[in-house]
């Protein structure tokens, strides 16, 4: 094969190499792809109602959603009926928080692998966001589906796209900060789903951003997840969106990722002896 | 040939033991911090190797071998870069496939057709490679109608065999194994080996950690020592097996005590054909004080295979003995065990009080006689004990007893 074998240099790095490991994960892609297939083939292999339960979150908390806050409370949405509503702004919202909750048991969860293989270990946290994002392409094509049936659904969705993307860039700048933090200490694994509870609800999924008081206003005007949520779902109905909200989140989550990656590169390097 | 392949140069490695644990909580480490601001706690390390250096060149077999804790793991999972050396470095010339346990990131419920190609990705190769490769791998592993079966329903052997057969079947140019042949049965431990020739054989080096000296010294090219983290030696398997034996061949030297009647001082095991090599007579020697008389005394002693279960016990009695030293002597005889490695216990028994002194630490081993009869040689390559054969006889076929040919 390779007539000039690569050198591998083993040494001890007090400095992270970041360009290097993202080469590395890049070189393990194939990895990454197994990974993520294994996690998605062993949850649909053997539940047969593995699009249902994909579905059935969301689905249920839009329900409570609704009779809370659509029936009892009485929130106007405009003209999209308030279910749908809510499902456009939860079915991004719970991609994003199972996708941290799932990296962040990843690295615990995979420490056989981590004590007798070698591998770039970004591939853990990030296979772990298959799922979820399966989870969340069956929802929205079902809700994409229900918007069209409704004659709902704006000739310009797929701007949808773009505030999708920065949630996942924000998945996986959350998601290898989640893993990092857990591998380094206990007390993540309690403060995380805490964090990302209290985050729902400063953020707008199952209410208008304009309903907001003025004194509350601060609380969606920094919250980087704010305008993502609140883009996807104007996208979709065609209503403008808020491209300066978007571009400051975007910046935010690629700074936040660097940081992540810097981060979760000195756990790395003494992972496989305090695991 | 001459290619260096591995070389390992100055590696040490270093692990912080207990005196304080590690903080796992934010509120200890901030609790640490407040309480010393400026002072990072001071551990206890444990020197798990020590300025360790040597190469293997491209096409070599190289055995580790040492005793448990001696480093030889640390070595490997370092070589494997699943942990970072402490200082010094080590670089290698290729791609490295390490198998530091069979069947590693197996999933049991995925099939053995998915699970290959899951270790060979975790092995670092592309889906092509590892598709090129499935037909002699699936052969080699011996899974056949299995393929397609979720692992969990698979026996350990069976994913032994499937994980050996993925590492070793892979484009890699370094492969390390460590105490792989561990698992298994006799026959696929053979097929292992073999494996590990042929691979050798087409140029790629191999690394190997083994307990089974036979191994060691029947297919590696040379052997490196291990004792506690440094590199004792480095040369023919034949002489660091050895060495390794000479080692292992205990010496008690700390005194027991058992209440106020007897102190062990010292205990010795020697065998008649060289260090840790046993043909006819293994010799123990105890010393002991005793500090009251004693009416009666025995020694137990008991011969272990490397499984670890007992093949053959003795009890050696001893009078009256009177207060004050005394060295207590005790020739067995072979009983006729076939080569192998074999591990010996003694304890010096008072009434209902044991002693023990070599617990099962010291090893010895009976070689395979050297002889120039081919079926012989056979024999003696893990078929038990020579059976004496009296007499033989061939007779005409049909024709009733009696009719000696």
């Amino acid at each position: 094969m390779n007539t000039a074998p690569t050198e591998i240099v083993i040494e001890s790095r007090r400095r992270p190499r970041l360009l290097h490991e993202l080469g590395e994960v890049w070189r393990y892609r194939e990895l990454l792809r197994v990974l993520v297939r294994r996690d998605i083939t062993v949850r649909y292999k053997e539940t047969w109602l593995g699009v249902f339960w994909a579905v059935l979150q969301p689905v249920a908390l839009m329900t409570v959603f609704w009779f809370a806050l659509g029936r009892v409370l009485r929130v106007s949405t405009g003209e999209l009926p308030y279910p749908l509503f809510v499902l456009a702004g939860l079915l991004p919202w719970t991609f994003f928080s199972t996708a941290i909750s799932s990296s962040m048991g990843s690295l615990v969860g995979a420490s056989h692998l981590i004590q007798k293989v070698y591998f770039p270990r970004l591939i853990i946290p990030l296979s772990t966001l298959g799922v979820p994002f399966l989870d969340f392409a069956i929802g929205a094509a079902i809700l994409a589906a229900v918007f069209a049936w409704l004659k709902l659904l704006a000739p310009g969705a797929m701007l949808a796209l773009l505030p999708l993307l920065l949630i996942g860039l924000a998945a996986i700048a959350l998601g290898t900060l989640s893993a990092a933090l857990a591998a380094s200490y206990r007390d993540t694994r309690h403060m995380i789903p805490l964090v990302m509870q209290v985050w729902m609800f400063a953020t707008p999924v199952f209410y208008p951003a304009d309903i907001v008081v003025e004194s509350m206003r601060w609380a969606i005007d920094f919250n980087p997840m704010a305008p993502l949520i609140d883009s996807f779902r104007r996208a979709l109905v065609g209503a403008p969106l808020d491209w300066a909200g978007c571009g400051r989140s975007g910046f935010f989550f690629a700074a936040m990722l660097w940081c992540a990656t810097w981060f979760f590169m000195r756990v790395e390097r003494r992972l496989s002896d305090t695991l | 040939m001459s290619e260096i392949a591995v070389s390992v140069e100055g590696v040490c490695k270093e692990f912080l033991i207990g005196t304080t644990p590690r903080p796992t909580s934010l509120r200890d480490e901030i609790a640490g911090g407040l309480r010393n601001p400026f002072r990072r706690a001071v551990d206890k390390t444990f020197h798990a190797l020590r300025d360790v250096t040597f190469s293997v060149r491209q096409g070599e077999i190289v055995g580790i071998c040492g005793r448990n804790g001696a480093g030889k793991s640390t070595l490997l999972k370092i070589l494997s870069r699943v942990t970072e050396p402490t200082r010094g470095r080590a670089r290698l010339r290729g791609r490295v496939s390490s198998l530091l346990e069979v069947g590693t990131g197996f999933h049991g419920d995925l099939t053995g057709r998915e699970n290959i190609f899951l270790n060979g990705a975790l092995l670092g190769m592309r889906r092509q490679e590892v598709q090129a490769r499935l037909d002699e791998i699936v052969a080699f592993s011996d899974i056949g109608k299995f393929l397609d079966t979720p692992v969990r329903h698979y026996s350990s052997g069976m994913q032994a065999r499937l994980g050996f057969a993925v590492a070793a079947h892979l484009e890699q140019e370094i492969l390390i194994l460590d105490e792989v042949l561990a698992v298994g049965d006799a026959n696929f431990q053979r097929k292992c080996l073999e494996r590990v020739h042929t691979i050798a054989g087409g140029g790629k080096t191999i690394l190997m950690v083994s307990h089974n000296m036979q191994a060691i010294e029947r297919f590696c090219h040379r052997a490196v020592l291990l004792v506690e983290g440094q590199l004792r030696d480095d040369g023919l398997p034949r002489g660091i097996i050895d060495q390794y034996y000479a080692d292992a061949e205990a010496q008690v030297q700390t005194a027991y005590k058992e209440g106020d009647e007897i102190v062990v001082h010292g205990s010795r095991l020697t065998t008649d054909a060289g260090p840790g090599r046993l043909r006819g007579l293994i010799a123990v020697t105890i010393d002991l004080e005793c500090l009251r008389e004693q009416e009666h005394l025995h020694c137990g002693l008991g011969i272990y295979n490397s499984a670890g279960h007992v093949l053959a016990s003795a009890t050696a009695p001893f009078g009256p003995l009177p207060r004050g030293k005394h060295r207590l002597l005790i020739e067995l005889a072979n009983p006729g065990l076939p080569p192998g490695e074999y591990s010996l216990s003694v304890a010096v028994i008072r009434r209902d009080h044991w002693i023990k002194l070599f617990g099962r630490a010291a090893t010895f081993r009976i070689p395979a006689t050297v002889t120039d009869d081919p079926y012989m040689l056979r024999l003696q390559d893990g078929h038990g004990i020579a059976l004496e054969v009296r007499r033989t006889e061939t007779r005409a076929p049909d024709t009733s007893t009696g009719g000696v040919a």
